[in-house]
């Protein structure tokens, strides 16, 4: 597998998809910082900003990224028929699938590094030296990588079981937006508020604050724990909580996106050792 | 015989098709196979299952002697290469990072032995130019090139020469026959260009609808394909004491009718034959191709 991986690293290098997203990850990261520091200036001090606050706002869109980089980057090995070369010197198809999924999640983890030094070296002298714990940085870091990994290991499982490129590229790419508008809208359903403050009009003519009546579209019990398991166990869910620094348990994340790429490797492996190749 | 690879009752089942059917073949050490058929006869099949593309329904193969169904055919695979129907190549690296990527895959520790590969396929002036760029025949020689990258010594071609120019077709025939002979290389090539294919193999297999009609060498394919000049004649014993005082060979078919295996003088032969009281009906020089023989052997009709 280690000569997989090497020989996936040696084209990774050569790949212009991969720098693209390097290019992509380092000009966000830049842009997040100026965008920032431009808007606290224009508030005139009423508001400002801290460099975690960005740190970790790729993970909004390392989602896409990587189901845009890694059904190009392997699914090229279908469209050229260059996956054959592999097998046919007697490389092991769970080899191949796991080289390729390691070689996803390490460019994946390179355009985030790529992010975030981008984001500390200009926000930083911008926007000042971090306020956050370092522990809770380190979480979020960590939390945010295991998250990027579950991405990737979707992504590696679309692209390894289907024969063509553009197929792949769409399915991944719709379904990351898929998982992001559902994600958004179930963060919305569990941020919704418990009670809704009403106003009336008082004797007197005026307006006044109401008794506040249950919100009908607040989730309780079980419903509202499935929600939350749902917007947990979601790599795209996971995302909206890490790129706002919120996150309530975090080895539960941790734990949530560790079996999603454990259920995601094992199905993809069976089903690539079963895949009859052309 | 040593054969490199054997199959027994190979078959393989798609969706309500029988790709292929119970198919046994032999390819021997050294050979340049000639694996003969029409589109759909199962020859590139046959070529994904020993591949370990994809796996055989029932029946197995071995490669060197190690049976399909043992762990070791992995290490087996090794000492193989094989183009199967298009070139397998990153079309947007070079033809020397081709070959590289396929050094990391195999874990040949250096990159000495690409300049080599690339010469011996013509390539060797290509540059920086991306393989996308590359004429077919240039993307055919870079994917045999990059089948040769481990130093096979058993070569798997699937219609090597399909929509070459004539001079990619001399290309390729000249490069196989340089691995076969000076590399001593056993070359599998599946093709219908069967012109082609008899300048090159010395043995041959004929698949139809999945099955091995036939597997002969070269020599019996030469023997049944002999040229001859059939002869109608009037009583073939006088045409056989005839002969025989010319000293020819010959292969009396009915009463009327021979095949006689030597140019003839007709001249000659008509006064021989005046001597023994016969008379020559016809003469008809016959010479049956590969084409032609592998049209008798699995009928005319097409598949496609």
């Amino acid at each position: 597998m280690i000569k997989l991986f090497n020989a996936n690293l040696m084209r990774l290098w050569k790949n212009s998809a991969f720098w693209g997203s390097m290019g992509v990850s380092l000009g966000m990261g830049l842009f997040m910082v100026v965008d920032s520091w431009r808007s606290a200036q224009e508030s005139g001090g009423a508001w400002s900003s801290t460099v975690d606050a960005e740190l970790f706002k790729y993970a909004a869109f390392i989602g896409i990224l990587a189901a845009e980089l890694i059904p190009l980057f392997f699914g090229t090995e279908y469209s050229d028929g260059a996956i054959r070369n592999k097998i046919i010197v007697g490389q092991s198809r769970l080899s191949i699938y796991f080289a390729n999924l390691i070689t996803g999640c390490a460019a994946c983890v390179l355009c985030s590094a790529a992010y975030i030094l981008g984001c500390a070296a200009l926000g930083i002298p911008l926007l000042g030296w971090f306020t956050q714990p370092p522990a809770l940085l380190l979480t979020a870091l960590a939390g945010s990588l295991l998250m990027t990994a579950a991405f990737c290991a979707i992504f590696t499982f679309v692209t390894m079981n289907c024969a063509r490129r553009s197929t792949s590229v769409v399915i991944c790419l719709l379904g990351a937006f898929a998982a992001f508008i559902g994600a958004i809208v179930i963060h919305s359903m569990l941020e919704a508020p418990e009670f809704i403050q009403g106003y009336e009009l008082s004797i007197g003519g005026q307006i006044v604050p109401a008794q506040p009546q249950p919100n009908p579209n607040y989730l309780t019990g079980a419903k509202r724990e499935l929600y939350q398991l749902i917007f947990d166990l979601l790599p795209s869910g996971q995302s909206v909580q890490y790129c706002s620094l919120q996150f309530g348990d975090p080895a539960r994340l941790m734990g949530l996106a560790a079996a999603v790429c454990a259920v995601f490797t094992g199905a993809g492996g069976l089903l690539f050792r079963r895949k009859n190749l052309k | 015989m040593e054969y490199v690879l054997t199959t027994q009752g190979l078959s393989k089942r798609y969706k309500g098709f029988k790709a292929l059917d119970n198919l046994t073949m032999r390819v021997p050490k050294g050979s340049i196979y000639g694996f003969v058929g029409r589109n759909g006869a199962g020859k590139t099949t046959l070529i994904r299952l020993i591949c370990g593309l994809q796996a055989p329904t029932s029946g197995t193969y071995t490669l060197y002697g190690v049976d399909s169904g043992q762990k070791d055919i992995a290490k087996v695979r090794r000492r193989m290469g094989a183009v199967v129907e298009t070139p397998s190549i990153y079309l947007d690296l070079t033809a020397a990072d081709n070959l590289k990527e396929q050094f990391r895959v195999l874990g040949v520790p250096s990159d000495d032995g690409i300049p080599e590969l690339l010469k011996l396929v013509g390539l060797e002036d290509t540059g920086g130019k991306k393989a996308r760029n590359f004429s077919l025949g240039m993307k055919q020689r870079l994917g045999i090139a990059v089948a040769l990258a481990g130093d096979p010594d058993f070569l798997v071609l699937d219609e090597p020469v399909n929509g070459l120019d004539p001079q990619g077709i001399i290309d390729i025939r000249e490069l196989i026959l340089k691995l076969n002979r000076e590399r001593r290389i056993t070359v599998l090539i599946s093709s219908h260009i069967l012109d082609e294919l008899s300048r090159l193999a010395t043995h041959y297999g004929f698949i139809d609808s999945g099955r091995m009609v036939k597997e002969l060498s070269a020599r019996e394919l030469e023997a049944a394909c002999r040229k001859c000049l059939r002869v109608e004649v009037t009583d073939t014993r006088a045409l056989a004491r005839a002969l025989d005082g010319m000293g020819v060979e010959y292969e009396i078919l009915s009463d009327g009718q021979a095949d006689v295996f030597a140019q003839l003088n007709i001249s000659q032969l008509t006064r021989a034959l005046d001597g023994e009281g016969c008379e020559l009906l016809s003469a008809q020089e016959r010479d049956e191709s590969l084409e032609s023989y592998f049209v008798n052997l699995v009928g005319g009709a097409s598949h496609d």
